[in-house]
């Protein structure tokens, strides 16, 4: 009974932070939602039993990844709106509004086709963070360790696109320095 | 148990925390002052009430009743909001924290835990970490370039931290198995010998370093540094959105002084003859002055100091701590 | 279970905003005077005309740093499960976590390296 409140309850709060994330024409103002609805998504992972996720959700999401965003955000002037260029306004609502269509039928096709039931089912008087601990270093072994990899890669990557000049610049101002 | 009994006793216990951090919260205002002021050979407040304590009404009084002010740039909802943020997530940590060992009231056992989360730790410092949306949310809508530059100092400096207490932490996860708060205090039943401070020296002071550095307090205070960026984030604020931001930092305060205590310094079990309570009490004082007796001492760090310590030393020895902990315990 | 931790945690959210919102009310206690005269201007020490608005640049080292801190957070949200059960998972685990932290710390170390950590 509680649950369900819960969730329609939750479900209400991210779709209205979501669309104040689309509809909103100050970068800022979606930021904050953004950030809002990513910490109410948690409420789900609760809900199904699954605290561990849960936390993740605000640690990852919330803590971090939104924190990327807002530092992206600090390069340009955040209190004044964002005029946007729309050149052909039909075409635009009716790609989006087709591509919203299609995101329905995916992910709604696995309701109507077969009863999801878990693979894993939850063990009783185990923490599911034991469970993931267990189940990432037997079966998901592959897959974890290629994360690692991956977050190589993303580390180099930011690193190159963002400070090719690193080096010089800081010897630039130290010759700047010099020269005072 | 009924929902009904769960949602009225939730209630009475999350009334109970919130009204004694809050209260802790402002007795530290005056606890911190008188500790400065002696320190330096001074008084401190002295004449609202004995020994200056009623200066705190007289604060509280000046707090609620002040005029708000909204600066004219601002974007006036985000910024009434990032007080509101930096207060509300102290608080939620602490929904995961217990506090005492259990007791029993006329027959009934009461837990003092809000909500018993099996991943308490990492639920208290992720909800904490989303603390840094007040700094930021404020710094960004303030419309100022002083709040801007604060905000950013505010951000970088605790992202960084939180990678190094994320590490350190995992050292005694590591030997307890557990990431529930109360499985790690009984972990360490049975005396002063059983502490994790002794086995994890290492993971304590770092830990200890990361607290202060996400609390934002002195030597790591670059955030308000008057000297350099006027009052950082909280530049524009004044009046009770101010005194939010106070709250917020004081609770988070608390909340690492709990932390310190039930992971590293044996929790709430009982020393001798102390019942585990009052053990409890006297450790967060400890800490509490621990803040207060380093601010007095020590001067300020500079940023760029405080981030190659962080990436350089900090985290780098974090890491090497869980490898030798991982070697050892395997 | 989850429904205790659903509702109290939902409970602790509920109060935990009214509180500060109820004492963000409290400033209606007290005077209520204009924002007319030149009490809302931006704070710049009494100067008038401010001297840079915020839209300044920021290094983008601050920008590198928060990339920096998701991937190791990414790391560390990997690292608890391996935690809990470092008895369990033995020498093979341990074996495939120093390879995990030392994909990491390669990365560190070219970080190091490329002076993107050099603050002035």
């Amino acid at each position: 009974m509680y649950e369900i409140i819960a969730f329609y309850t939750f479900s209400a709060l991210v779709i209205g932070l979501f669309g104040i994330v689309v509809l909103s024409k100050n970068a800022l103002y979606s930021m904050t939602a953004l950030a809002g609805g990513m910490v109410f998504i948690s409420g789900f992972f609760f809900i199904l039993d699954a605290e561990f996720l849960g936390v993740v959700q605000i640690v990852v999401y919330t803590g971090a990844i939104m924190a990327l965003y807002a530092f992206g955000m600090m390069f340009f002037d955040t209190t004044r709106d964002v005029k946007e260029d729309i050149r052909c306004k039909k075409i635009f609502y009716t790609l989006s509004i087709l591509s919203a269509v299609l995101v329905l039928i995916v992910l709604s096709a696995p309701i109507f086709s077969a009863n999801i039931e878990a693979i894993y089912p939850t063990l009783e008087g185990v923490g599911n963070v034991q469970t993931i601990g267990l189940l990432l270093f037997t079966k998901y072994l592959v897959a974890f360790e290629l994360a690692a990899i991956m977050l190589l890669v993303a580390m180099i990557a930011g690193i190159v696109l963002v400070g090719k000049k690193l080096d010089a610049q800081s010897d630039d101002l130290e010759v700047a320095k010099e020269l005072k | 148990m009924s929902e009904t009994a769960v949602i009225i006793e939730t209630i009475v216990k999350a009334v109970v925390v919130l009204s004694v951090v809050a209260g802790m919260g402002a007795f530290a205002t005056w606890i911190e002052r008188k500790v400065l002021a002696f320190m330096q050979r001074r008084l401190g407040p002295m004449h609202v009430g004995p020994y200056g304590v009623l200066q705190l009404a007289a604060d509280g009084i000046k707090l609620f009743t002040k005029e708000d002010i909204i600066p004219q740039n601002a974007l006036k909802p985000i910024f009434v909001l990032a007080p509101i943020v930096a207060a509300t997530s102290a608080f939620v940590a602490m929904a995961a924290i217990p506090y005492f060992p259990e007791f029993t009231v006329f027959g009934y056992t009461v837990h003092p835990i809000v909500s018993d989360i099996n991943v308490a730790l990492l639920y208290v410092m992720g909800v904490a970490s989303v603390g840094i949306y007040g700094p930021l949310l404020a710094g960004m809508s303030s419309a100022n370039k002083w709040s801007l530059l604060g905000a950013a100092r505010a951000v970088v400096q605790i992202l960084s931290f939180e990678v190094v207490s994320g590490l350190s932490v995992l050292a005694p996860i590591m030997m307890i198995g557990s990431l529930s708060l109360i499985d790690i205090n009984d972990f360490q039943s049975g005396g002063v010998t059983n502490w994790l401070l002794w086995k994890q020296p290492l993971a304590f002071l770092l830990f200890a370093i990361a607290g202060f550095a996400e609390t934002n307090r002195s030597p790591f205070d670059t955030i308000e540094f008057e000297a350099e960026i006027v009052s950082g984030f909280a530049t524009e604020y004044s009046g009770m959105r101010w005194g939010l931001f106070f709250v917020g930092e004081y609770a988070n305060m608390i909340t690492i002084a709990v932390l310190v205590s039930i992971i590293f310094m044996g929790g709430y079990n009982p020393i001798w003859f102390i019942p585990g309570a009052i053990v409890m009490l006297l450790k967060v004082s400890f800490w509490i002055f621990l803040f207060l007796w380093v601010r007095a001492a020590w001067p300020h760090v500079r940023p760029d100091q405080l981030m190659w310590v962080c990436w350089k030393v900090l985290m780098p020895l974090a890491l090497v701590n869980i490898l030798i902990t991982g070697i050892v315990l395997v | 279970m989850s429904a205790q931790l659903v509702l109290s945690l939902s409970v602790v959210l509920i109060l935990a905003l009214g509180v500060p919102v109820l004492f963000l009310l409290s400033s209606k206690l007290g005077p209520q005077e204009s924002t007319k005269n030149s009490k809302n201007i931006p704070y710049e020490s009494g100067i008038t005309h401010c001297v840079g608005g915020c839209d300044n640049r920021f290094s983008v080292k601050f920008y590198l740093v928060a990339i920096l801190f998701v991937l190791f957070d990414v790391e560390i949200v990997f690292m608890f499960p391996w935690a809990v059960r470092v008895r369990e998972l033995g020498y093979f685990g341990l074996f495939e976590m120093f390879a995990f932290i030392a994909l990491l710390v390669l990365g560190l170390i070219y970080i190091y390296r490329s002076g993107a950590l050099k603050w002035q």
